[in-house]
């Protein structure tokens, strides 16, 4: 199967997190995901995107959140770049129910779904510097 | 997202179409608390069979709505979203939190 790449970038707002996960499902629709993988890499995207919507910038600042997925030898990446404010420890960021919100309805779980939901998550982060997620996923079948 | 409303036999029965992620939670939120607070409500049915789209965010509004509900002495039920919005519904075990119904009917009963 031929490799493709896609590239976006959009202002870090709630209502770009759609279309970046549509975007994302119709070029996965380039390798042999079942309808169930495609709406698991919905929620991991959506998960990556409104973690830079809520997190990655000050409101009087707002940025941009950076896409970018593709697709070789039968497997997907897709990397979900903010250059915001950071996270100072990872590992405790990607913890279960671990949240810096104050809004008692952020669960913390999108670092879960996003880990529940692919292959494999990379978290690369450091204060001042943005974060990048990249999520690995390729067809069951 | 769109979201409508109906009290039947003194429940407020809030049906929503469409994508519950971050924007959709927001409006979620909003128009629930508002529609509680209008009604006086306090037993609610939230009809997800035609949410296409559900994320951590919109899962955090509806166990939002159940804890404001509880506070006040009222419930949260939910129809269960259908295929394929389902996989991060079930996915999550909701149904161990929040009491689940397959239909409308079945929440109403």
């Amino acid at each position: 199967m031929a490799e493709n790449d896609l590239l976006i970038e959009v202002p870090a707002r709630a209502e770009n997190v759609a279309l970046l996960r549509v975007s994302v499902a119709a070029f996965a629709g380039g390798l042999p995901f079942t309808l169930p993988e495609i709406e698991e890499l919905k929620v991991a995207v959506s998960e990556a995107a409104t973690n830079c919507v809520l997190h990655a910038y000050e409101p009087a600042s707002p940025g941009r959140i950076e896409l970018r997925a593709h697709h070789r030898d039968g497997r997907l990446l897709v990397e979900v770049r903010d250059r915001g404010r950071g996270i100072a420890d990872v590992a405790q960021a990607r913890q279960a129910a671990y949240t810096t919100s104050s809004d008692p309805e952020h669960l913390g779980l999108g670092f879960s779904f996003m880990e529940q939901f692919t292959d494999e998550l990379e978290v690369a982060s450091a204060p001042g510097e943005g974060t990048t997620v990249r999520l690995h996923k390729r067809p069951r079948g | 997202m769109q979201l409508e409303h109906e009290v039947v036999d003194g429940r407020l029965v809030v049906r929503v179409a469409g994508e519950l992620d971050l924007r959709g939670a927001e409006t979620f939120r909003r128009e629930v608390d508002e529609w509680v607070a209008l009604t006086g409500a306090r037993r609610v049915v939230v009809n997800l069979r035609r949410v296409t789209f559900i994320d951590s965010t919109g899962l955090g509004a509806l166990l939002g709505r159940q804890r404001r509900l509880l506070a006040m002495g009222g419930s949260l039920a939910v129809v269960r979203p259908a295929a394929p919005a389902r996989v991060l519904f079930d996915a999550a075990g909701l149904g161990a939190v929040l009491p689940v119904f397959p239909t409308e009917e079945k929440a109403l009963a």
